[in-house]
C-alpha cells in the first residue's frame, strides 16, 4: 500500500503539472538591459521622495519670487481641479490619468446634467387613513426600500442622472432610514420623497412599470384602505446637480492577533 | 583575476534568459504548491522578483534552479508577500473559484487531498514526488534536518491515507 500510494502520488502530481496551460511569463521590472541591477521597484520609494523634494523646492522658489505680491486665494476645488498642473502635461502617465479622470467625471456624477425625464413622488398614506387603519402601520409609510426600488429601476432604464430630494445620487450613495426620516448623505429628509431621473422617458416608464416591487407599491397605492402616495410625472426638463459627497468607500480591515 | 571574472560574466546567463527558461517549470511547481492558477502565478512571479533582486548571488550558485526552488518553497510556506502586494484591490473580474480545478483534477485519487495538507507537508510531498528530490535535498530546501523531512513526509502520507481511507468507507456505505 505504501509504495503503491507513493507511485500514485508521483503519477498524479506529474499529470496535474503536465496538463497545466502555462501562462506567459509576466513582465518583470525593467531588467532587460541591466542584468544584475536591483529591481526598479526597490528604488521607487527613494525616487518618489526625491520627486517630492524637487516639487517642494520649486514651489518654495516660486513662493519666494512672488513674495512681493499679495497672497492669492487658493483656487476653488471642482472645475478648476480638472486643469492639469503644467508638470503633468509632459508626462504621458499623468496625461493618461488626466484623460481617465475627465472621462469618468460624468459617469461618476461629478457633472451637473439637465434634460427631459421622469419624477416619481412617494408619500405616506393620508392622516385619516393612518389614524383609522386596522392594517400594520408599516404598510402606510414610505420605506427606504421603496425609494431604492425607484432609484434602481431608473438606473436599470439607463438614467443619465438620478436625484432624490433634488440631491444627486451616485453608485456609492446611501439611502437609509432612521425613524420616520430618510437619510441621504447624512441629512435627514421627511416625506414626500421626490425621485427624479434625467434620461429617456420611454425606457424610464417601462422600467418603473415592470419593476415587481413597484407593482406591489402601486397596488397598495390604489387600495383605498392603504392609499400610500404614488405620483409619476413626465418632465420636459430636470436638472440634476453634481454630486458633492465623498466618492471613495472607506473600508475596515481585520485586526491581527 | 579580472579576466576570469569577465569570462564568468559572459558565460552566466542574463537574468532575463534564465527567467524565460525557468518560468514553465517554476509555474508548474508553484501550481502544485498553491493550487490555483492565480496563486501559482503570484508565487512564481514573486520568486522571480526575489531572484532578480539577488541575481548576483543566484547566478553564481552551483544550481540556480535549486536556489529558486528554495526561495519559492519558503515564500509559499511563510505565506508572506511583499507588503505592497498584501493590500486587496478592487478588480473588474471575479476571482476564479477555489475548487475550480479542471474536471480532470477532481477525478484524481490523491491530488484533491494534497490540497488540504498543511503548507509544510504539502511542500514536502511536492518536492519529493514531483521534483523527485532526495531527503537531503528537501532538508536543504526547507532548511531543516533530514529527520524532520522524514517525519513531515510520514505525517503527510498518513493524512493522505486516512483521507482516501475515509473516502473509501463512505463509498462502501453509500
Amino acid at each position: 500500500m505504501g509504495i503503491e500510494m507513493e507511485e500514485t502520488l508521483s503519477r498524479e502530481l506529474h499529470e496535474v503539472a503536465d496538463r497545466l496551460a502555462v501562462p506567459p511569463m509576466p513582465s518583470l521590472p525593467s531588467h532587460a538591459s541591466n542584468g544584475g541591477q536591483p529591481s526598479r521597484r526597490a528604488w521607487e520609494p527613494p525616487l518618489v521622495a526625491a520627486a517630492t523634494i524637487v516639487v517642494l523646492a520649486v514651489v518654495g522658489l516660486l513662493a519666494l519670487q512672488e513674495g512681493g505680491h499679495d497672497p492669492q486665494p487658493a483656487p476653488p476645488p471642482g472645475p478648476a481641479a480638472s486643469q492639469a498642473p503644467p508638470s503633468r502635461a509632459d508626462d504621458p502617465e499623468g496625461q493618461r490619468h488626466q484623460r481617465r479622470i475627465e472621462r469618468l467625471q460624468d459617469p461618476a456624477g461629478q457633472v451637473p446634467r439637465t434634460g427631459p425625464g421622469v419624477t416619481v413622488t412617494l408619500s405616506d398614506a393620508p392622516e385619516e387613513v393612518i389614524s383609522s387603519t386596522t392594517h400594520d402601520l408599516n404598510f402606510l409609510v414610505v420605506h427606504q426600500q421603496d425609494i431604492r426600488s425607484v432609484v434602481n429601476a431608473m438606473w436599470k432604464a439607463g438614467a443619465i442622472a438620478v436625484t432624490v430630494q433634488g440631491q444627486r445620487v451616485v453608485s456609492t450613495a446611501e439611502i437609509t432610514c432612521e425613524g420616520n426620516a430618510v437619510i441621504l448623505q447624512g441629512m435627514p429628509y421627511s416625506q414626500p420623497y421626490r425621485v427624479s431621473a434625467v434620461g429617456d422617458q420611454d425606457s424610464l416608464l417601462a422600467a418603473i412599470d415592470s419593476d415587481p416591487d413597484l407593482k406591489v407599491y402601486r397596488q397598495q397605492a390604489a387600495d383605498p384602505e392603504i392609499s400610500i402616495g404614488w405620483d409619476l410625472q413626465l418632465e420636459p426638463s430636470i436638472t440634476a446637480p453634481a454630486y458633492e459627497g465623498q466618492l471613495d468607500l472607506n473600508d475596515g480591515e481585520p485586526r491581527r492577533g | 583575476m579580472v579576466v576570469a571574472s569577465q569570462r564568468h560574466a559572459q558565460d552566466a546567463p542574463t537574468f532575463e534568459e534564465y527567467a524565460a527558461s525557468a518560468w514553465p517549470r517554476l509555474y508548474r511547481t508553484a501550481y502544485l504548491l498553491a493550487g490555483s492558477h492565480a496563486d501559482a502565478e503570484d508565487l512564481a512571479q514573486q520568486t522571480l522578483v526575489q531572484a532578480f533582486r539577488t541575481w548576483d548571488k543566484v547566478s553564481r550558485a552551483d544550481h540556480p534552479a535549486a536556489y529558486l526552488r528554495r526561495m519559492m518553497t519558503n515564500l509559499y510556506i511563510s505565506g508572506r508577500r511583499p507588503k505592497s502586494r498584501r493590500f486587496e484591490l478592487l478588480t473588474d473580474t471575479p476571482p476564479e473559484p477555489r475548487t475550480g480545478g479542471s474536471g480532470h483534477e477532481d477525478r484524481l485519487e490523491l491530488w484533491p487531498h494534497v490540497a488540504s495538507l498543511p503548507p509544510r507537508q504539502r511542500a514536502v510531498i511536492v518536492l519529493r514526488y514531483y521534483e523527485q528530490l532526495s531527503e537531503r535535498e528537501i532538508a536543504e530546501t526547507l532548511d531543516c534536518s533530514t529527520g524532520n523531512v522524514k517525519s513531515t513526509a510520514h505525517r503527510a502520507l498518513k493524512a493522505l491515507r486516512a483521507a482516501i481511507g475515509s473516502h473509501a468507507h463512505e463509498g462502501e456505505e453509500a
